[in-house]
């Protein structure tokens, strides 16, 4: 029997979209066809398609007046799709299944398409962090690749001048200040298109400024921003609770206003007040605490210090715990100590770089634009920043950071164990070379080594996470 | 106020063209106090159509607007004496309106009925009765979808 499912929709989304969705289950049930319509009018959407009804549907009609977001468009992936505006669909409704072989043709090419197992993942909190990552991964891969381009003109020999009172900053200087602005909104961004995507436009403003507050240490005055996990928690926070906030009924007068006015408005109050009163002094008061703990590891439990700072290192990429860990490292530098800084010259190289290699080796646990990303990725990684990883991590969290923290914390024992010592900041795996890290055989062992496990790891946590996620969307369709 | 009504049907609407048709519907919002403006119905009417017409064929137009002009959910109902061109899916001129007004924070429930209705829009016997029925018979028909 021929399967059907459609979407449709219209610019007010009380007719139309409604009249064409009847209409197209009247004349497919005529033609003794199984047919599912999914409706997005004004109260929302309908009927909504599972995964399983998309998969066994041999053709997809998109009936559309008011367009169809990527990210909705996404899960017709690889579908024999006839997309048509809704008013059309309404006057051809008689001859619409005429030929739906000759009218339609195979959607390719969506910027966010999934992999295999990760199809199933349509709804709920992956969905939102999914809308996170694709929005990020533009910001950390062009910043990325400018700061690299920055860094090697800086390791060729060219000058690095900041600009400065009567000073002309030297295009290396600019190249990787442009670059570095990438990274800083990279984290905001995150945060914004988390809460948009669960509760729209009144989301964006308040989550975008409240998770750049809490990402830039001047204005909270500590010592590191809040970095993803921030983002995610800021994001998730603020969407839900515009989401319900959104349901406030003001009476006529004020109602107008609520979504673009008093909605950004109350939120970025108390968001940005609870960030800078709780979030900004409970992150100092954990450095404080965790830098204490690293200060006073006993010499002899060396290796379980280093696997403590591999593990911290690798755990949130440039937040609190990870900045908590470089600073112990950097600041012992000044007293001749280099083994420490040892470990995060090889452990901040491996998430990037095993989250790329794991898109090679297993391509079908990650989103197309995870695959697309990861060339950058791999570069940018290996030179100069642990930032590409973040946007790996924030679409599969647990498993991510799982294997991250593990493979950072044993290849920090492994480092440290062989004494592997870096004596400056440089450009990654080139250290050696530059002589800022020695002795380089042990290094690129450590690397090896780490990054074997990091993938192995990537590739394990992430099945076997897909798996229980997939179980789970099955029980809940 | 009920989302239909008696009184929301008027048999013989004003107009010999699209524009006065749309001021006699508002007209008619107007006097059942559903809207606040009668201009700023009319004009979110000629919205809507240029996006797209909403005569959907057979004679019929659901001019329909979603806006803070509007008070409740509400359905009107006209008929006009003469055939007004409305651009129609099916190129052929209209006399019989049925209009749908939402404020813009309608609640879900009377969302839910104005789509039972216009999903019945597509029914031919449904239809007929809209072009052929007395007043009676149409206030029966619509009162039974959105009032049951």
């Amino acid at each position: 029997m021929t399967k059907i499912v459609a979407v449709t929709n219209c610019p007010a989304g009380i007719a139309h979209t409604y009249m064409v969705a009847e209409a197209i289950e009247e004349k497919a049930k005529s033609l003794g066809y199984e047919v599912h319509v999914e409706t997005q009018g004004a109260s929302g959407v309908e009927n909504k398609l599972t995964t399983e009804q998309i998969a066994e549907a041999d053709y997809v009609i998109l009936a559309i007046g008011k367009g169809l977001t990527d990210h909705d468009k996404e899960r017709f992936n690889q579908k024999k799709v006839v997309e048509l505006p809704v008013s059309e669909a309404l006057k051809h409704i008689d001859t619409l299944f005429d030929d739906l072989e000759g009218n339609s043709h195979v959607l390719s090419g969506s910027k966010v398409k999934l992999g295999a197992d990760q199809e199933k993942v349509t709804e709920g909190v992956m969905s939102y962090l999914m809308a996170g990552v694709s929005a990020a991964l533009p910001f950390v891969i062009g910043g990325g690749l400018l700061i690299a381009i920055g860094s090697m003109m800086v390791q060729f020999g060219m000058p690095n001048t900041p600009l400065g009172k009567g000073t002309e900053p030297s295009l290396a200087w600019i190249i990787t200040s442009i670059g570095n602005l990438g990274f800083q909104f990279m984290i905001p961004i995150m945060g914004a298109y988390i809460a948009y995507a669960i509760s729209d436009k009144p989301a964006f403003a308040p989550a975008f400024l409240v998770t750049f507050l809490a990402n830039d240490n001047q204005l909270l005055g500590t010592d590191s921003g809040a970095g993803f996990l921030g983002a995610i928690v800021i994001g998730l926070s603020i969407g839900y609770f515009v989401k319900y906030f959104k349901k406030l009924k003001l009476g006529k007068n004020f109602q107008s206003v609520l979504g673009y006015m008093i909605i950004p408005f109350v939120t970025l109050l108390v968001f940005g007040l609870l960030t800078y009163f709780l979030i900004g002094p409970a992150m100092a008061w954990l450095m404080s605490v965790m830098l204490s703990f690293l200060q006073n590891i006993p010499t002899s439990m060396k290796v379980v210090g280093g696997f403590i700072v591999g593990a911290m290192l690798a755990f949130d990429m440039g937040g609190p715990i990870n900045k908590t860990a470089w600073f112990f490292s950097f600041s012992l530098l000044s007293s001749h100590v280099f083994n420490w800084y040892g470990i995060v010259g090889v452990v901040t190289l491996l998430p990037p770089m095993a989250a790329a290699i794991s898109t090679w080796i297993k391509p079908a646990i990650f989103s197309k634009q995870e695959r697309a990303a990861s060339w950058s990725a791999f570069i940018v990684g290996m030179t100069v920043a642990t930032e590409p990883a973040i946007p790996y991590a924030l679409a599969a969290p647990l498993p991510m950071i799982t294997a991250n923290t593990l493979a950072g914390g044993i290849t920090g024992a492994l480092t440290i164990f062989l004494n592997v010592e870096r004596t400056a900041p440089g450009i990654g795996i080139f250290d050696p070379l530059l002589g800022l890290e020695s002795p380089w055989y042990w290094f690129y062992l450590c690397v090896a080594v780490g990054l074997a496990l990091n993938v192995l790891f990537i590739i394990t946590f992430k099945s076997y996470w897909l798996k229980r996620q997939a179980a789970k969307e099955e029980k809940a369709a | 106020m009920n989302i239909f009504e008696i009184n929301h049907i008027n048999m013989n609407l004003a107009g010999s063209n699209q524009h006065e048709i749309m001021e006699s519907l508002a007209d008619l919002a107007f006097n059942l106090n559903i809207i606040n403006g009668k201009a700023e119905l009319v004009k979110d009417y000629l919205e809507r159509e240029e996006e797209s017409t909403t005569g959907f064929g057979n004679g019929v137009a659901i001019p329909h607007a979603r806006s803070n002009n509007i008070k409740g959910a509400t359905i009107l109902f006209g008929r006009s004496s003469s055939d007004i061109e409305w651009d129609s899916l099916d190129g052929k001129p209209v006399n019989t309106f049925i209009s749908l007004l939402v404020p813009d924070d309608q609640a879900d429930e009377h969302l839910k009925l104005l789509a039972k209705l216009s999903r019945k829009l597509v029914h031919k016997d449904f239809v007929e009765i809209l072009k052929t029925g007395s007043e009676t018979e149409v206030f029966d028909a619509i009162n039974n979808i959105v009032n049951n």
